[in-house]
Order: structure tokens, then C-alpha cells, then sequence
């Protein structure tokens, strides 16, 4: 019986859904069970399996089980819940945990190191912004094309941090083990290892011999090759020396590129400290000599290295090598001379599973294979590794000598390894096999026994030195890196099982809540994120649009200030045509031409608008917002903002007030009549005002509204209160007879501020404009059919994608189906930090958009993980004064999926109905993505 | 020290005998020896929510060794977990040896390893004089102070030192052991402080009176540490006898250094216990001013 589903949207690391595959396949009656993320190549691996698999995304989980009975598939699929759900509580979840390193270097110390084992293609990106942040980085990730690491390691220099990678799986940095490495004392001997597993047998070796290390620094497979150069192992070698507690180094790698060998040669010659260098190849010294020659060098006794030899006599035959780590691979086929030798860690068999220090079933298989001869085998304990190596090896190795196969055992590991060395050591040979702590001599056992002639330890690798250079004597020689010289803190994104292992070691540890960006977009991601354009631009742009001050200066009228032609209206959101219009906008329209006198009727109106005799154009286009519809035409009165620090001006028309209006797509007699007293009366009214109090600060009233409940968005009051408080005397010095009217309109309508805010956040906004290289949102708006976004980089193209409809609480008896698709420029107030942005500060609102307190906080504190700064007028009390998050950046709304929270009213869908209800909404992600696409073009 | 509010009460005696939860966590190498050897009875001192403090029954340095979690501070003779340390009493059995230490139902091992005695590393006697007064301000202005009033045996103490009296070292080190308040009264912070620096900054500033100095106190203090004082501080005399610090202090020491920034290290040290931290920085403030004297008399 088989059960195959698609779950999509949820993610787990490849590890871990490894180990739920292999518990589920366990369980009785089950032949096979695939859990695994939707990847072309699992699906097809289930495909392959016998599995109907439907469509799905690499974002999607895929389940599939084989099981004998119902019964059993009924079980299985109840244990996989609760495998999956244990994966997800890890952690008691009182906070939710950061999404992006960003976030969590505002929590972790500034000289944590930063762990990234997230799939390749988007390792670039989150190391990217490890290094940019000032943080060194592990990259256990390899596919990371070796153009990008050299741009990472040119930066990292800069910054002055270390990158440890691509492709690095062993780092101890002091003393605490990231990724696979073993567990040692602390010590004198420093390592900058090009190679995992060679380091690994280095300082396995030099701990069992009492040696301690102080710290290993792994460079990633390419660094000393040509491209590369080199980069890491050179800064390491710096590092190293300026850190006290090392004083000697080794250096661990295949051989170098011969110019890159010439340039680390240099170096050691320069190095204050004695460095010995363990390049292996043909000629040069094993691990186990160079172990050797650090002993002597640090003037440490060289012990007999642990072995647990067997008496079985040479029988010659093949010599079969089934490896785990490939620097021992190669290092025992250059010893024994002879035989098939296999690195199961090479990437071709680890493609879609996990590494076989973790997973043993290929080598298992391979073993079975073996008919005659000798098998060499390394086992590698420590962190990371298998917890009973011994356990999954012991019947197959007994089945192997069973068969006349003489078995020998690699045993890579300490004294201190979770795995228990001794114990590990004995079960393999009671098994049957013989096992030795050093390859080298378990190489050319296995050659001996094979009936060959190994080749003779090499020459010991000096320790090299500069001899005369000394440290200065003030002060230090190289140069420090800040990780290596507090306690170990580690930020770490990806693979869970990696952080089992650092909890394990009681390591200050703040993990990262990654999820894969949107399908598609890594390409685009890795190419904005490597713009050096982008980081100043931002900056930039973020700076301008911070440090805006708007001030309310006038009321005129639209047509004396705005390029507003009789018969051209502007609107809400990003352009559209009549055909495409919602309800609310043509209701608006149609009004605007009654109240402009350009039809006689609604039908005549219909009848203009739908010929295309009438000019439409987006508000945001000239310096312009308008609240739903957004309609504006040019007898109506504009209020207006200059911004007094980058001098720009921005309009937006004066709100009607609550109930039938035109912005909700109302057109009958009393809206017009209401909009001809606004552009006769109270427009002309209020210019008069402002003649007499002067510039308005609303920058200072929006700072004094949002400590008062509202966020200046859907929630009004208190800012709409402030302003009447302010505006009142000389409501009443300037238009003495008519102030009781304009006083009393302005006070029933609690969103009376909302067209001022929005003014305010426009200017703000397009202070930041035009930005070269900028990622950042300079105008989200919606046109009730189309939710729009400009990017400061991108100048006044527009992204678009279908606007939602809100989520939320409706009034009286109205109810989603009565519900308009987004419509305003009021998400505005969002693109400046205010809004949905800032719901912490406005918890009351809850009650009209539905969900409760906590929702309203973990929104905003959802925002700051996809914005670039914090507002540093803008506070929240109730975050303890923490400015609301500020700029919107693309690149992160993609790469975390975590979409801007918008908090608005619902208009109804019918024209005229107006206001049915308040929620939330997003815009849509492919209007981000789409942007992004665009970046990634300039 | 930041142990929590008050010990537990004493728990009935268990008859059953109930699992085993292992553990695992990061320790200080001075529990290298303890660990390492075979299998020792101990039994617990103290127990509070965020440390738990076993003496082991041996006749050698370290005999307490503190279990601690969370955000306690990491003491040289520490073992430090990640999960909640509920469930022990003052007087239940313990054992400690053979890689395991064994209390309340849990076996604890060890996965990673630090040194509590690091070398720090070249410093000149300027860097020093100019990072002093650094520590100096912040140690004054902070609402956390010494336990002790000053003058008195920390005068005759801090003077001794400078001028590299041993008279008036050791009598004024004699005086301070095992006085004033707290489970490690403030005198034993304050002479642990001053010890640690003498030796490590001592050795970093290469004035080889003020090791001298630090190898004679030393040598006093451990003498009759046991006699003086309770059990926890007289071991954690021990530790600092061999120049073995809590990771606060090694932050400070560092930041003296120029290793890493000294201010969030300062603040992080006074944070500690009631007095405790502030009683170490006056020990490192004393050390330093300390080494600095010496210093420059050896220049003469």
C-alpha cells in the first residue's frame, strides 16, 4: 500500500528528514518511506521507487510511504507526525526565532562566528551577509561558484574576519567543534586546514598524544588552489599568530597550486611563530608523520599510536579502500601503492543524501560487495559523526571475515568523542577487524596484508620559520581575529543536526529560523546581493527617506498645483484602464466627472470613461497620494507637505469623512454636493489656517500619535485629535464665521489626519528616490484591481502582481463575498515604517481587524527582519521605545518570504457600499520578485 | 556569583531507584585530573536554580567542582549545561570520575573543553597604564560595589603590593580570607582577582616581580585557604593560586590586553553575584596598578 502527498510550504533541513526517512523505513511492515523536499531529483528518486508523485515545488515536502498492510501505512503516517512535529520544538518557542543572520546578530554577541549549512545555491547570499555584518563565517555548504567565494573572502579581508569554507566541515574555534571534529584539550598547536578529515586525523593523533590544540581553522577545499589563492589560509596564518595561546601552526592541505605554494611559502618565511606544513602527496610526509614532527617540535614525547592489530596472516588479493573522508582516501592510496580505493564523500554519491560519516548505507552495500582480498575502512568519531559507527559496521564487517575478507579499521578520534573510542575501538574488533588510531598505519597494514609493498614513511616536515622576526614589542605580530579570543558564540543557519551538536557542547548559540527564498529567485539574489553598489545605496536611500521632515505648509487647489488638465484625473495605485477597474474606482470616477461637470449623468460618464476620452494616470506619478479610489481632479483642494530637509513636496487630497463617499466609490448628490462645500468652503477655509499657524510639524505629531495608540494607517484618533488641538485657534482667528462648520466636519471623521499622514510618508518616500544600486521600496500602493511597488534603484517603473482581498473582521452583516480586491495609496504609511509596521504601538486595533494582542506585536516584530533600519523618530513604547522598522528592502523580502503586513480598511465591491470591514493583507510576492528580477538586470 | 535566591530544602529520601537523564556540556581543564580519575564518592554542598556545587571526597585541588547553567557565571571549576538544574538538595550523594559526573538523577560528560589559565598574550606598560583608568571609571561609577569598606587589610593589601612588601601582602591577605559576605565572602574574591592579574598580566607585561609576588601570596593563601573559609571559596582560591579564572574575569583581563572590547566585559563582570564581581575587578584593578608599580621599579 502506498501513501504519497505534497505538502507545500513546509520546510525541513535535508538531515534531519534524512533521519525521519530512515526511523520510518525502520518500522515494521514498511518496505520504503521517502520524506524528503520536493527537488527534481528526490521526486524522481520516488518516481523511480514506484511512486505516483503529483506536481510539486522544491519548497514542498514530499511523503511518500510503502507499507505492507494499512495498518502499518496507518502507523507510519502517524509516526511521521510526530517525527516532524519533534523536528519543529527543538526549542521552547516563547519568541519567534530570527529569520535571517541580520536579525540575529542583533541578538548574539559581535564576535559570534556564523554557521551556514543551507543548500549551496543560497549559501552565497546568507554568507554574504554574515561577513557584511563584521561576523566570520563557516560555510559547510560547497556548490558555491568559486567567483563567489573569492568576492566573500576579498570582502572578508576588509572586514577583517575570517571565511572558513566553501565546503568546510571541520572548524574548532576555542575549543568549541563546528561541524564534523572531535573533541580535544585545549592547547598550544594551531591548525589551518584546507582539509576536514586530515585535520581531523591531525588533531585526533596530537590529543592522544597529550598535545592540545587552541584552534583548527578549516579554508574550504578550493582556497589553495589558483583561483583562489589562497586567501583564507593566508589570513588564517595571520590570525594565528597574533593569537596567544597558539604557538606553533600547521598548515594541512593536498598540494597547493605551485604559485600559491611560492606565495604560503613566503609567508611562513615572514611567520614569527614555527609552522609546519603537512601538503600531502606523492613524497611528502603522511598525517602520522607530521603529528610525529609537531610532537618533537612542541618537545613532546611521540607515543605508540593506539592499534588494536589482529594476528591474521597476509593473504594477499585485491585491496579494496571504502572511504568516508576523502584527504584519508587519498592518503592511504598513496600508501598502500595499490588496490581500489573509494571516497563516498565525493559529491557524486552525495547528491540527494546525506554525507557517510553521517549515513552508512552505501558503504555498508559496498562492504557486502566484497568477496576476498582486504577492506580498509575509516571510521571518524566526533561531533557530527554517526553516534555507533561500530554498531552499523559490526555485522558486515563479521559477515566480511565471515567471507575470508580481512578487514582493517581507520579509527579517527579521542579519548573525549561522544562515541566512546575504547568501547567503539573494541566492538570493531571483536567484529573482526584490526584498528588502528592512525591511517597511516592502518594503510599500510591493509597493503601488507594484501600481500604488497606500502611506501615507506616520508621525510618529516620541518618546522619552517623565520628564525629572526619577532614579535614587536609592543603589542602583537599579525593580524587578530575577533572570534578566536572570546568564548565561543555561534549564530548557525541551516542543518539542525549541526546544532544538536553545538547545544551538546554548551556553546552560546542563537539559531536561525531559515526557510529556502521564493522558488526561483537564487540566481537574482546572489547577483543583487554581490552588487557593491547595493549596501552605500541602501544606506542611502534609507538616510534620506529617516531623515525627512514634513511639514503641512497649505491647502490649494489641485488643478492650480498639480499637472491636472480638465479631463485627466489621477487615482489610486499603479496605472490602469477603465476595462480593468474595480467597482469602488469607477464609482469614483464616474463621481469625478459629475463633479467636474464633464457628464451630465452616470451613464454618460460610464459611457466617456469606457471610450478612453478621458485621461487616467497614477497619483504616485505626481507627487501624489490619495486614500481608496483615490480620485482626484481639479476642482478638489490638496493639502501640502514640504519635506524641510531634502526640500520636496508631496499632495493628497482632503478626507470626506466616513459613510457614502466618493474615495469608496459613492457618485450620488450628496457626495458631490459634500465635495463642492469641501473645494468652496472648507478647502479655501483651511489655506486660510495655514496662512495664519504656519508650517505644521507632522513629523512630531505622527512621533506623539503613534505613543498615543495609533498607527496612522487604520487607527487615526489620536493623531486626527492632535491636529484639530493644533489647528483650532487659528481655525477660529482665520475663518471666525465658518470655523463651527469646519470644526465640526473635521471632527467626525477620526481618519481626518489619514490624507496628511500619507502626505507626510509620500515625501518621505520619494526623498529616497532614484538611488542607483538601491533595493529598498519607495511606494507600495493599490489600485483595487493591482497592488503596485517602486524601488529607489529601479526609478518609476512599477512591479505588479493581483491585490488581495483583506483578511479581518467585516461590519453589521456584511461578509467576504461583499469584500473590493486591496484599493489606496495608503499603504504609503507602511512604505515609511508606520501602518500595519507599527500595530505594536496600536494593540487596540485588534478589535477591528480581528486576532488578538500578541498578533499585533509579532507583526511588527516580523517587519524588522525584511526592513533596513529603525525609524529614529518613530518609537514604540511598548518595545521599549524601539524605532518601528523602516525601508523595506526587496532582497530580504524575497530571501525570507516574509511579506509587509498591511493594516487597511475593506471597501465593499459594489460601487458606493463603502467601508464593510478592516483587516490585514500583503502585497503579492511576485511584485517583489519581479523587482528583484529587475535589479538584478541593472 | 549569580547562583539565584535560596537553597532548596532538604528532599525525602529517595528508596527507588530512578533513571538516569545523560547530559552533556562544556568544563574548565583544572577538572581535567577529577574527571579522569577513577570513580570518587562526592556529595552536594549547595544547590540553586542556576549552579549546583558538589565537594568530592579527595585530598587534591580542585575538590568542588560547580555545575552551572544559563547565565551563571562560568566559574574555573565549573561544568556548564544547557537545561535547568531542578531536582538537587544539599547532602544527596554524588559521584564524580571515570568521565562521568553523577548527581540528582543525572550523568553529566563532558564534550568540550576551555582553559581557564589562557596565556594573554604581549602587553606593553603602556597600553596597560592607558586602559586602568578605563576599568577604573566604570568600576567607580557602577552601582555595584566591593562588599568590603575600603582601607583597612585591602589598603595594607594594595600598598603591599605596589611597593612588592611580602610582609604586608601576606599579613594583609591573611586578614581578608574568609571575610565579609556571601558564599564566597568578599575578601576571596577580591584576593582571587588580585592573584589571577599578578600572575597572567604579570606574565603579559613581562614584570617578573609581580609573578614573584603572585607565587609567594599564592603559596600563603593555599596554605590554610580550608581552615579560613568555606569549602566553594577555598577551591576557588585554589584556582586562582594557579592563575585559573571565572570567563568573566579572562574577558576582562583580555580587554585589558586590547584582546577584545573592555566596557561590555566590565559591565558583564560587576554584574555578578551581589559583590562578587565587583570585589574580582577591585582584585584586577589592584593587580594592574600593581604590576604597572613594579614595573617601573624593575625599570629603575
Amino acid at each position: 500500500m502506498n501513501l504519497v502527498e505534497i505538502r507545500p510550504g513546509i520546510y525541513h533541513d535535508s538531515v534531519s528528514l534524512m533521519r525521519v526517512s530512515q526511523a520510518l523505513t525502520g518500522r515494521p511492515g514498511v518496505e520504503l518511506a521517502i520524506v524528503a523536499m520536493a527537488t527534481a531529483l528526490n521526486v524522481e528518486l520516488a518516481v523511480d521507487a514506484g511512486f505516483d508523485v503529483p506536481a510539486a515545488t522544491s519548497g514542498d515536502l514530499l511523503v511518500a510511504i510503502r507499507a505492507a498492510t494499512d495498518a502499518d501505512l496507518h502507523d507510519a503516517a502517524a509516526d511521521l507526525e510526530r517525527q516532524l512535529s519533534a523536528r519543529t520544538e527543538t526549542r521552547s518557542r516563547e519568541e519567534a526565532l530570527p529569520r535571517t543572520i541580520r536579525a540575529a546578530t542583533r541578538l548574539a554577541d559581535p564576535s559570534a562566528v556564523v554557521l551556514v549549512s543551507v543548500p549551496g545555491e543560497h549559501a552565497f547570499t546568507e554568507a554574504m551577509e554574515a561577513v557584511d555584518g563584521g561576523h566570520s563565517v563557516m560555510i559547510f555548504s560547497d556548490n558555491v561558484p568559486v567567483a563567489r567565494e573569492v568576492a566573500l573572502k576579498d570582502l572578508a579581508r576588509e572586514r577583517g574576519v575570517l571565511v572558513m569554507g566553501p565546503d568546510c566541515g571541520t572548524a574548532i574555534v576555542g575549543g568549541a567543534g563546528l561541524g564534523f571534529a572531535n573533541v580535544v584539550r585545549p592547547g598550544k598547536v594551531g591548525v589551518v586546514a584546507a582539509s576536514g578529515t586530515g585535520a581531523q586525523q591531525l588533531t585526533a593523533l596530537l590529543d592522544l598524544a597529550g598535545v592540545g590544540v587552541s584552534h583548527v581553522l578549516g579554508v574550504g577545499g578550493r582556497d589553495l588552489g589558483a583561483e583562489v589563492g589562497g586567501r583564507s589560509t593566508l589570513q588564517a596564518l595571520d590570525a594565528l599568530n597574533a593569537d596567544p595561546a597558539t604557538e606553533l601552526i600547521v598548515v594541512v592541505s593536498k598540494p597547493p597550486d605551485p604559485d600559491v605554494a611560492a606565495r604560503l611559502g613566503e609567508a611562513i618565511a615572514r611567520s614569527p611563530k614555527p609552522v609546519i606544513t603537512a601538503l600531502l602527496g606523492e613524497g611528502q610526509a603522511d598525517l602520522t608523520t607530521a603529528a610525529e614532527s609537531v610532537l618533537r617540535a612542541v618537545g613532546a614525547e611521540v607515543p605508540v599510536w593506539p592499534s588494536w592489530p589482529g594476528n591474521t596472516e597476509p593473504g594477499g588479493g585485491p585491496l579494496r579502500g571504502l572511504y568516508s573522508g576523502g584527504t584519508l582516501c587519498t592518503e592511504a592510496r598513496l600508501i598502500a601503492g595499490t588496490g581500489e580505493f573509494t571516497d563516498f564523500g565525493d559529491d557524486e554519491y552525495t547528491v540527494g543524501r546525506a554525507h557517510p560519516m553521517i549515513d552508512p548505507a552505501l558503504r555498508l552495500e559496498a562492504l557486502d560487495a566484497v568477496t576476498e582480498g582486504v577492506a580498509l575502512l575509516d571510521v571518524v568519531l566526533g561531533h557530527g559523526s554517526d553516534p555507533d559507527p561500530a554498531g552499523s559496521l559490526s555485522a558486515a564487517i563479521a559477515a566480511a571475515k565471515s567471507r575470508g575478507v580481512a578487514v582493517v579499521v581507520a579509527l579517527v578520534g579521542t579519548e573525549g568523542d561522544p562515541q566512546n573510542l575504547q568501547a567503539q575501538a573494541a566492538r570493531l574488533f571483536e567484529s573482526g577487524a584490526e584498528v588502528y588510531t592512525s591511517n597511516a598505519q592502518a594503510a599500510r597494514k591493509a597493503a601488507t596484508l594484501a600481500g604488497a609493498r606500502p611506501t615507506e614513511p616520508g621525510p618529516g616536515g620541518g618546522a619552517e620559520t623565520s628564525g629572526e622576526a619577532s614579535a614587536s614589542p609592543d603589542g602583537w605580530v599579525g593580524r587578530p581575529l575577533a572570534m578566536l579570543s572570546a568564548e565561543p558564540s555561534v549564530i548557525s543557519v541551516g542543518a539542525s543536526i549541526l546544532a544538536e551538536a553545538l547545544d551538546q557542547q554548551a556553546v552560546a548559540h542563537t539559531p536561525v529560523d531559515w526557510r529556502p527564498p521564493v522558488t526561483g529567485v537564487a540566481a537574482d539574489l546572489a547577483a543583487v546581493m554581490a552588487d557593491p553598489r547595493r549596501k552605500p545605496a541602501n544606506e542611502k536611500a534609507v538616510a534620506r527617506l529617516l531623515g525627512a521632515r514634513p511639514h503641512l505648509v497649505g491647502v490649494k487647489r489641485a488643478g492650480d498645483v498639480l499637472d491636472l488638465p480638465k479631463g485627466t484625473f489621477f487615482h489610486a495605485g499603479p496605472p490602469i484602464e477603465w476595462e480593468r477597474a474595480s467597482g469602488p474606482m469607477r464609482g469614483a470616477l464616474i463621481g469625478g466627472m459629475l463633479f467636474e461637470g464633464l457628464a451630465a449623468d452616470a451613464e454618460e460618464a460610464e459611457r466617456k470613461l469606457a471610450s478612453g476620452e478621458v485621461k487616467l494616470d497614477s497619483c504616485h506619478h505626481h507627487r501624489t497620494v490619495g486614500p481608496m479610489a483615490g480620485v482626484v481632479s481639479p476642482s478638489m483642494w490638496m493639502l501640502e507637505v514640504h519635506d524641510a530637509e531634502n526640500g520636496g513636496t508631496a499632495f493628497c487630497s482632503l478626507n470626506e469623512g466616513l459613510g457614502k463617499v466618493l474615495r469608496y466609490g459613492a457618485y450620488g448628490p450628496e457626495v458631490i454636493e459634500r465635495l463642492r462645500w469641501m473645494g468652496d468652503v472648507l478647502g479655501p477655509a483651511l489655506a486660510e489656517v495655514m496662512k495664519v499657524v504656519g508650517p505644521l510639524d507632522l513629523r512630531n505629531l505622527v512621533a506623539q500619535a503613534l505613543q498615543m495608540g495609533d498607527e496612522l494607517h487604520n487607527r487615526n484618533r489620536a493623531a486626527t485629535s492632535l491636529m484639530v488641538r493644533e489647528l483650532a485657534p487659528a481655525i477660529v482667528d482665520a475663518v471666525p464665521n465658518q470655523a463651527a462648520e469646519v470644526l465640526r466636519f473635521v471632527n467626525g471623521n477620526d481618519h481626518f489626519f489619514l490624507n496628511a499622514g500619507m502626505a507626510a510618508a509620500k515625501v518621505s518616500a520619494d526623498a529616497a528616490r532614484n538611488v542607483e544600486g538601491s533595493s529598498m521600496v519607495v511606494a507600495m500602493a493599490r489600485n483595487g484591481t493591482d497592488f503596485g511597488i517602486q524601488v529607489s534603484g529601479l526609478g518609476d517603473r512599477w512591479f505588479t502582481g493581483p491585490a488581495g482581498v483583506p483578511d479581518g473582521l467585516y461590519l453589521g452583516a456584511y461578509s467576504p463575498a461583499d469584500a473590493n480586491p486591496d484599493i489606496g495609496d495608503s499603504t504609503i504609511t507602511e512604505t515609511v515604517g508606520l501602518g500595519g509596521f507599527s500595530m505594536a504601538a496600536a494593540p487596540a486595533i485588534v478589535r477591528f481587524v480581528g486576532g488578538d494582542v500578541a498578533d499585533a506585536v509579532a507583526a511588527t516584530t516580523a517587519m524588522y527582519e525584511i526592513t533596513l533600519a529603525e525609524h529614529p523618530v518613530y518609537q514604540i513604547p511598548g518595545l521599549g521605545f524601539r524605532g518601528t522598522p523602516a525601508g523595506i528592502d526587496v532582497t530580504l523580502v524575497t530571501r525570507t518570504s516574509v511579506l509587509p503586513v498591511v493594516n487597511t480598511g475593506i471597501a465593499g465591491r459594489v460601487a458606493g457600499t463603502g467601508q464593510v470591514g478592516a483587516g490585514l493583507v500583503s502585497p503579492p510576492m511576485e511584485a517583489f520578485t519581479a523587482a528583484l528580477a529587475a535589479l538584478a538586470q541593472v | 556569583m549569580a547562583v539565584g535566591t535560596r537553597p532548596r530544602s532538604r528532599r525525602p529520601v529517595q528508596t527507588a531507584q530512578p533513571e538516569v537523564t545523560y547530559l552533556s556540556g562544556a568544563a574548565a581543564t583544572s577538572l581535567r585530573p577529577l574527571l579522569e580519575a577513577p570513580r570518587r564518592p562526592a556529595r552536594v554542598l549547595a544547590a540553586f536554580p542556576l549552579a549546583v556545587y558538589l565537594e568530592v571526597r579527595t585530598e587534591t585541588e580542585p575538590r568542588v567542582l560547580a555545575l552551572v547553567t544559563g547565565e551563571a557565571t562560568r566559574l574555573p571549576n565549573a561544568v556548564v549545561l544547557t537545561g535547568p538544574l531542578d531536582g538537587f538538595s544539599p547532602g544527596d550523594d554524588a559521584w564524580v570520575g571515570d568521565g562521568v559526573v553523577e548527581a540528582g538523577g543525572r550523568a553529566v560528560r563532558v564534550r568540550r573543553w576551555w582553559d581557564p589559565a589562557p596565556p594573554l598574550g604581549a602587553v606593553s606598560g603602556t597600553a596597560l597604564a592607558t586602559a586602568l583608568p578605563v576599568l577604573h571609571d566604570i568600576c567607580v561609577s557602577s552601582p555595584r560595589q566591593p562588599g568590603l569598606e575600603s582601607g583597612g587589610a585591602s589598603a595594607l593589601l594594595s600598598a603591599g603590593c605596589h611597593r612588592g612588601s611580602l610582609v604586608d601582602a601576606i599579613t594583609a591577605a591573611e586578614q581578608l580570607m574568609g571575610l565579609g559576605p556571601g558564599l564566597t565572602p568578599s575578601g576571596d574574591d577580591m584576593l582571587a582577582g588580585l592573584l589571577v592579574t599578578l600572575r597572567s598580566v604579570g606574565t603579559a607585561a613581562g614584570v617578573g616581580r609581580a609573578v614573584w609576588l603572585a607565587d609567594w601570596l599564592a603559596a600563603a593563601v593555599t596554605f590554610d585557604a580550608r581552615t579560613r573559609t568555606t569549602p566553594i571559596s577555598a577551591t576557588l582560591l585554589h584556582c586562582a593560586a594557579r592563575g585559573e579564572a571565572g570567563l568573566e574575569t579572562l574577558a576582562v583581563l583580555r580587554g585589558l590586553t586590547g584582546r577584545q572590547p573592555l566596557e561590555p566585559a566590565a559591565h558583564r563582570l560587576l554584574r555578578l553575584g551581589h559583590t562578587s564581581g565587583a570585589d574580582l575587578a577591585w582584585g584586577i584593578r589592584t593587580g594592574v596598578s600593581a604590576v604597572l608599580g613594579l614595573g617601573e621599579r624593575d625599570a629603575e
